[in-house]
């Protein structure tokens, strides 16, 4: 098993056929987002939609795969997603895809760095972590402008 | 020059330094198309350098990442003569191909969402409280307005150290 994408995007949706559509898909490996600051500092800011898609490549051999998301700031936990198990139905594909929705996504440490870690573990091998990193950034309406 | 990498890696061989100015035919036949491999814990992926063609100083080093020994289709591939370009290839690939196995992890029991209370800084100073004795009396008929010496001040004017209190002298009646 290896980790083939880690995407970030506004919304994204499983289809029929396997395949994936994603909206607003935020490039790079650090995602800007665009927050206005919070009017009272000890608020809690929203992500309206955030959505993470990880796709898993050599997966033919794979039967059952247990999963879970977490995401931390620094070295704090700030959410934690119960694990879960899926059957992988046959003929099995390549790949696997898991997304992950959250509307609204609560950035309770505001603006920072926030690291996505999912662990996967595939029959009887041994529990896999992948991890990505996205920024929250404030920009203000100078700064837009400037975009 | 040896590239920095996690524990279970494989470092094969090195990026020679050379001096394509002033190299001489030896120098240059350290140049060969087996420079260098690093390869990940899981033996999936091969970072391979290479200087083509070998000796040759028109030549250039080939940078290949590998994926499962598949050498006839890299996953990336760079060719420049330039060492520094080089060095950093390899940084930023041995971090992606890190990124790409993941590393040993474990599933977490506490499930939820956790929030961290931001506590605010102190303040530098309490804000004074007014009491009756840090007032200024008021003074209706002055009679004597000589302020008094230190030794002469009355108890009271001594309570307050957080505001400055004005002193006024006392009222003194006429007799």
């Amino acid at each position: 098993m290896r980790l083939e994408q880690f995407l970030f995007c506004e919304m994204a949706r499983n289809e029929a056929n396997g395949q994936l559509s994603l909206i607003g898909l935020y490039p790079g490996d650090i995602v800007r987002v665009q927050q206005q600051p919070q009017p009272i500092p000890t608020a809690i800011s929203i992500l309206p939609n955030l959505h993470c898609v990880v796709i898993l490549g050599d997966m033919e051999r794979v039967t059952a795969l247990k999963f879970q998301m977490q995401v931390k700031h620094g070295r704090d936990e700030v959410l934690a997603v119960a694990p879960e198990t899926i059957q992988r139905p046959t003929p099995r594909t390549p790949f696997q895809s898991l997304l992950f929705g959250f509307s609204p996504f609560p950035c309770t440490q505001g603006a920072g760095d926030y690291e996505f870690r999912i662990t996967v573990k595939s029959d009887d091998a041994a529990p896999t972590t992948f991890s990505k990193r996205f920024t929250i950034e404030y920009l203000t309406s100078t700064s837009q402008a400037r975009h | 020059m040896t590239p920095k990498v996690l524990k279970g890696w494989t470092v094969r061989g090195d990026l020679p330094k050379v001096d394509f100015s002033r190299a001489t035919d030896s120098d240059l036949d350290l140049l060969d198309e087996d420079l260098l491999q690093v390869i990940d814990a899981s033996r999936t992926y091969t970072l391979d350098v290479g200087w083509y063609p070998a000796a040759s100083r028109a030549g250039q080093f080939v940078c290949r990442l590998i994926r499962s020994d598949n050498w006839e289709s890299p996953l990336q591939q760079l060719e420049t003569s330039n060492r520094e370009t080089v060095r950093q290839w390899i940084n930023q690939t041995v971090q992606e191909v890190q990124a790409l196995v993941g590393q040993p992890g474990q599933f977490s029991d506490r499930i939820g969402l956790f929030i961290k209370i931001k506590r605010r800084a102190a303040r530098s100073a309490p804000k004074p409280i007014p009491t009756p004795l840090t007032r200024t009396p008021t003074v209706s008929s002055p009679v004597d307005n000589r302020l008094p010496s230190a030794g002469t001040l009355p108890q009271f004017a001594r309570i307050s150290t957080t505001t400055p209190t004005r002193f006024q002298p006392p009222l003194q009646h006429a007799a």
